[in-house]
């Protein structure tokens, strides 16, 4: 059984079929990579997959419990959480107190005093932001708040990440040191990631999996190579 | 800071539990004011200072509990009365809450504003159907035992906001005011949060209209459900500071103080000189006489 | 039965809505703009209602003259109000951050401010004038002049300014920024120039509504808050920032409360507004009319 089973789930706002009988299966430890060009129903599928829009129809499985239905910090405490496109730090707060309410509340068990501040100092320092914990959310630049989303994801101690387009607004160097941090993490922690990208190269080096969503439905499926000589992508994706 | 903080706390607080040996009525009111604004304004931080819903309809919990005491004095001994009258307060916020909590920011702002002046109309509307305007309260408890219990309930209602901002519970607030769709995402649940701080921050402001109305001894439902009584605990909450618990406490003291001497000649004046600090404050002093504290201190 | 089906109830339901509907243009200008809720709307009408019995009872002046003179201090005031509060609390980030519950909390002081002036200036007690009150019959339903006068000017005043926004510049520019405001500043609409001229007829508008509520009610220094709930209740249910829809709104909330409180009684007037109002809060905060548009 896969980790994370999407069956058939479609979304529908008023006369837009934003997602059209979608189904996938992601396995634990894998990186996935959702394709697709805007309006293609990335962000819309992980909207649902994390509980903020309930599909139209069909269901969400996830490590064996049904999560549609699911309030979205029900489905963050059964160990599923998601970062934004358009990030959405809590800017009052300091860097390690945005990891801290995570921690505090996204863990499946509650968590002792001496744990939580462990988790956010590794969360910190996962994400190279151990320096930074003190200042303001508001006060980081871009690329230090998007770290910041994947860290507070990751201090919420779950097991599968959605990163929604992480790599956005990030400079070459900036997006191969987040490369290089994501990879980490699936090799030390184990973790999965579904990730929608539009660095597509980034996408193509990270993925071990790729889907292809076009208005809402699915068009292609398989290795970044496969998706790479597939024609139909090309067509769409590509021009 | 802290200790100037714990020492002004424990100050007023002495100063309450003595003012009855002094046998002055009129500190005994000073100090009953006093301790009630603080009550009232530490209430509505616990709520709107902690995730940034403004409330302007507070004066609906001092009214439910004002109306629930007025009925049962008589009936049962006051102190149960008292309880009862938060109990009540609680349980209109919880049964209102959750479709409320749904509005936001100036919306909610106004809607708390409507939803206290509809129950306030509703209220009138019974009370002159049942032929009565305005209703007398005879035996009631002495000023003594009156100012004790609103010291009591002060020292309540700020030992709760402090317990609140500390822990785990006040964690999940301050989430829920920098970003609700992010807070849910990273596991708060939002909307049980904001129900448990709205409840929280209405059950001794239901408690305080009870002891009020057995302190004047007559009620009349325009005056329990005055708006007033939400602007004011506003005022004092902005302009004290809602970023620590001792700012509600430095703006009720500088109100009452300034209420001493401009409300009984002149309330308009006194009405004025609110708005004006208010704008003031909104516009130059963010942080409140609290911030402004803490900024004299380090520049020195 | 009769009663309820007679013009005389008809009329009476048209004057106040012509009035509720002119109450809220100028709210909805205000909001349209700014994304601002003016709470202290209302006072503007208790302020051109008192300039207009104080200009009566000193001078004679007409209030058709006086409807002038308020709607220009009215927009003075508003003048005053944007240029001293708003654009520099629009300029301070950390403010514009929650300028919508801070603005809402101003207003409130602001409101607080000029009720209590009133009532330290003229004192609270009720006062009121006698104007046109001759008893005019048409087809069996009698009318006071005044009333008469003040559904004219009202719907007079209404449709202009919606015909105004139709066809001149200005409106289209202010139309612009109702919808869509960012791009409108792309475009080179005058942001500021807008937001100040739309502050100050709004305000103004008020202030004309406050001269004709004076000609047929007893004025009080708080008489303003229930025209700022009506007001509310009816941009709420026209949508907010909708002028055209909000005018009808109006109307609708005339007939619904005249025929409301003529089935059960005068009583009920207050709880059938607040009602209202809290209801459509908690239905849709964005409007009622405009659900089909948006969505």
């Amino acid at each position: 059984m896969a980790f994370l089973d999407i069956k058939g789930v479609s979304k529908r706002f008023g006369g837009l079929m934003a997602l059209n009988d979608v189904s996938l299966q992601v396995e634990q430890g894998e990186i996935f990579g959702l394709m697709g060009a805007n309006g293609a129903g990335k962000t819309t599928l992980f909207s649902v997959i994390a509980g903020h829009v309930p599909p139209t129809a069909g269901e969400v499985i996830f490590d064996g419990t049904r999560l549609t239905g699911l309030s979205p910090s029900r489905i963050c405490r059964r160990g599923l959480c998601r970062t934004f496109q358009i990030v959405r730090p809590f800017a009052g707060l300091t860097v390690a107190e945005n990891l801290r309410v995570a921690a505090l509340y996204g863990s499946a068990r509650k968590l002792s005093e001496t744990e939580i501040a462990q988790v956010v100092d590794d969360a910190l320092e996962a994400v190279d932001l151990s320096d930074r914990r003190q200042l303001d959310a508001a006060q980081l630049t871009l690329s230090g708040q998007k770290r910041l989303e994947i860290a507070r994801a990751l201090a919420t101690g779950a097991q599968l990440v959605m990163l929604d387009e992480v790599m956005a607004g990030l400079n070459p160097t900036e997006v191969s040191a987040m490369l290089d941090t994501l990879g980490r993490l699936r090799r030390e922690r184990g973790l999965t990631f579904v990730i929608v990208e539009h660095v597509i190269g980034a996408l193509m080096t990270l993925s071990d999996r790729i889907l292809v969503l076009d208005h809402g439905e699915r068009i292609a499926f398989g290795t970044p190579e496969e998706i790479g000589n597939h024609d139909r992508v090309a067509e769409v994706y590509f021009g | 800071m802290k200790n100037v903080s714990i020492t002004l706390g424990l100050a007023l607080a002495a100063l309450g539990v003595a003012a009855p040996f002094t046998g002055s009525p009129y500190l005994m009111g000073i100090v009953f004011q006093l301790a009630m604004w603080i009550a009232l304004a530490q209430s509505w931080s616990m709520l709107s200072a902690t995730t940034g819903y403004l409330s302007l309809g507070h004066a609906v919990f001092y009214g439910v509990g004002a109306y629930v005491c007025v009925l049962l004095t008589g009936l049962i001994p006051f102190e149960f009365a008292l309880i009862a009258a938060a109990a009540a307060a609680a349980l209109f916020a919880a049964l209102v809450g959750m479709p409320v909590l749904r509005v936001r920011g100036p919306y909610f702002v106004i809607l708390t504003y409507g939803l206290s002046e509809l129950v306030r109309h509703i209220v009138m509307r019974i009370e002159s159907a049942l032929g009565s305007f305005g209703r007398m309260l005879f035996d009631v408890p002495p000023i003594e035992v009156l100012l004790w219990w609103m010291v009591g309930l002060a020292t309540l209602a700020t030992l709760g906001a402090f317990v609140i901002r500390h822990s785990r519970f006040g964690a999940g607030l301050a989430a829920i005011r920098e970003d609700e769709v992010a807070a849910e995402t990273v596991g708060v649940p939002v909307a049980r949060l904001k129900l448990l701080a709205f409840i929280a921050s209405a059950a001794i402001p239901g408690a305080v209209g009870g002891l009020a109305l057995l302190r004047t001894s007559y009620f009349e439902p325009a005056q329990a459900f005055d708006p007033v009584i939400s602007f004011t605990i506003v005022t004092m909450a902005l302009v004290g500071g809602t970023e620590t618990v001792r700012g509600p406490i430095l703006g009720a003291l500088g109100f009452t103080l300034l209420s001493e001497f401009l409300w009984s000649s002149l309330p308009q004046l006194y009405m004025i000189v609110l708005g004006l600090t208010l704008i003031t404050f909104i516009l130059f002093v963010p942080r409140g006489l609290s911030g402004l504290v803490d900024s004299i201190k380090g520049a020195r | 039965m009769d009663t309820l089906l007679s013009g005389q109830l008809l009329f009476a339901a048209l004057v106040s809505g012509s009035l509720y509907a002119l109450v809220a243009l100028g709210l909805n200008l205000v909001y349209g703009t700014l994304r601002l809720l003016n709470i202290a709307h209302g006072d503007l009408v208790m302020i051109g209602a008192y300039t207009a019995f104080w200009l009566f009872t000193l001078f004679a002046i007409p209030p058709l003259v006086s409807l002038v003179i308020a709607a220009a201090l009215c927009a003075l005031l508003g003048w005053a109000v944007y240029a001293g509060l708003f654009r520099r609390m629009l300029a301070k980030p950390d403010l514009a951050k929650r300028v919508e519950a801070n603005s809402l909390i101003l207003f409130y002081g602001i409101s607080v401010i000029l009720q209590n002036l009133a009532a330290l200036a003229f004192t609270s007690s009720s006062r009121g004038y006698q104007y046109l009150d001759t008893v005019l019959t048409w087809q069996g339903v009698s009318m006071t002049g005044n009333r008469l006068l003040s559904l004219g000017v009202a719907t007079t005043v209404c449709f202009g300014t919606l015909l105004f926004l139709r066809f001149h510049l200005f409106g289209w520019g202010l139309r612009a920024v109702i919808q869509r405001r960012e791009a409108a500043q792309v475009v080179g609409v005058n942001m500021n120039r807008i937001q100040l001229a739309t502050i100050c007829g709004g305000f103004a508008v008020a202030g004309i509504a406050g001269v004709l509520v004076s000609m047929t009610e007893q004025i009080t220094p708080f008489m303003g808050f229930p025209f700022t709930i009506v007001a509310f209740v009816v941009i709420i249910i026209g949508g907010l920032g909708n002028i055209g829809a909000g005018i009808l709104a109006g109307f609708c909330l005339g007939l619904v409360e005249t025929y409301g409180i003529a089935l059960t009684s005068p009583g009920y007037r207050s709880i059938l507004i607040y009602g209202l109002f809290v209801a459509v809060l908690l239905i849709r905060p964005e409007g009622i009319f405009t659900k089909a548009v948006r969505s």
